[in-house]
């Protein structure tokens, strides 16, 4: 202790200079939003550019399962296409024409998927962070949704023009709304920062009895990600004892350690929406 | 050094041209003479290290109130602060009779210029780049860095005539 005295008299100078100089940088952040931007994209710059350099060299090494990913995807939209055939001939020739939801024509238009490359990931840490090669300039924006071919992977944090970051399900400070699908109870869905591959459902009434195997969609009720994206599997249904909810381990549908490809989820008509929570 | 009326006057009348005179000043677009840093480099030599650094923070934060930039004059400001004991003991003034601070007539024209200029440089281009921030380019910000100290460290000079004309009054 008189140590630590000892040096901050000798060195008060110096560390009184790096707090104020500290301070006013926070201040200047604060305050001043384009510097605050243009700091965020000279670091997304620099990071984004070295993972880019890396992925450019590690990317050969990947193509065998990439081919394989995007083979396997390919046959999933083919999929969607004949169902969406399948459809569409009775509108033509029929009379009588049965239209399940009648907002799938809206959907359709008011959603854009935009495709990036991951070019850095990591799983072991409490907070991991996926940096993408899209950006502003390709129609990223924050709090965007993203998935990829298997389900749910995050929610864009930060975009510069030509990077973006984000938060994947596998970071403490991942929330969402999800629910077991099939049934209209939901949960909170995250993550305690343990194993990779599963996340937890939490607040679920305990009345219901989720059985293993359940798929869990997300909910809709924000308008990051719509109802029904794929986020996992019930994997275990933990009982609280003397609580009314019970907790959900959820395998998680995404590999995050096998993540080539994912797609942002463009929503045309969330800004409308969200001017209308601010105006009410 | 005895705190006088007199420096409270210079420190005000400084803080009032700076604010009302030289930030709407704008030639060109390039030249924004920026001189109350010169309130700092005029402290004595001999004055408490931490106290120098408090004063050049309240100094910046008050003009950065004024032109809306929080944060950037207060950087600026105190990282020449930081660096003025420095400088001085490079241009040896540090070794100097108690309560001595930078005059023409002591140190000579030469060596007060250099020491004002030097300090008003460091000043300047940790402002500009804070200000352009890279956005308009490294070249013009070295352009308005340069143009502008030039300017500064004309009217700093004729200033530090005013203040201490070279009679020994102090």
């Amino acid at each position: 202790m008189y140590n630590l005295i000892k040096f901050i008299l000798k060195y008060h100078f110096t560390i009184l200079f790096i707090l104020i100089e500290i301070v006013a940088i926070s201040i200047l952040f604060q305050h001043n939003k384009y510097q605050k931007v243009k700091f965020i994209n000279a670091a997304n710059f620099l990071t984004g550019s070295v993972y880019q350099a890396q992925s450019t060299v590690t990317d050969y090494f990947e193509l065998r399962a990439i081919n394989q990913h995007l083979a396997t995807e390919n046959a999933r939209l083919q999929g969607m296409a004949e169902e969406l055939n399948y459809i569409e001939v009775p509108t033509l020739y029929n009379d009588t024409v049965y239209v399940n939801d009648s907002l799938v024509i809206d959907t359709a238009r008011q959603l854009h998927f935009h495709a990036a490359k991951v070019i850095s990931n990591s799983l072991s840490k409490p907070f991991n962070t996926i940096f993408i090669d899209k950006g502003t300039k390709h129609h990223f924006y924050e709090d965007m949704g993203v998935i990829n071919a298997e389900g749910v992977v995050g929610i864009v944090r930060s975009v510069s023009d030509n990077y973006a970051t984000i938060t994947p399900i596998l970071n403490r400070n991942f929330n969402m709304n999800a629910k077991i699908k099939g049934s209209g109870y939901f949960g909170n869905l995250s993550w305690d920062g343990q194993d990779p591959n599963y996340a937890q459902l939490t607040d679920i009434p305990n009345h219901i009895s989720p059985l293993q195997g359940d798929t869990i969609i997300s909910s809709g009720y924000s308008q990051i990600f719509k109802e029904g994206h794929i986020i996992g599997y019930i994997h275990q249904v933990i009982k609280v004892p003397g609580k009314s909810f019970i907790n959900l381990d959820v395998k998680l549908a995404v590999d995050f350690g096998n993540l080539n490809y994912v797609y942002g989820i463009e929503n045309k008509i969330k800004e409308s929406i969200d001017s209308l929570g601010f105006e009410n | 050094m005895k705190i006088k009326p007199k420096h409270i006057v210079i420190w005000f009348v400084v803080l009032l041209l700076q604010i009302l005179v030289f930030n709407p000043l704008n030639v060109s677009g390039y030249i924004n003479p920026y001189v109350y840093p010169l309130l700092i480099i005029l402290l004595p030599f001999d004055m408490a290290g931490w106290l120098l650094l408090i004063l050049a923070a309240c100094l910046g934060l008050s003009i950065d109130v004024f032109t809306g930039t929080l944060g950037m004059h207060l950087f600026a400001l105190v990282f020449m602060a930081g660096l003025r004991p420095s400088i001085a003991k490079i241009l040896s003034l540090s070794k100097q009779e108690p309560g001595a601070y930078i005059n023409i007539k002591q140190h000579g024209l030469i060596v007060s210029a250099t020491f004002i200029g030097v300090l008003l440089f460091i000043h300047h281009i940790m402002y500009f780049l804070l200000e352009t921030f890279a956005s308009s380019g490294l070249s013009y910000g070295l352009l308005r860095t340069f143009a502008s100290l030039f300017f500064s460290l004309f009217i700093s000079m004729i200033l530090l005539l005013v203040i201490n004309p070279g009679r020994n009054e102090r």
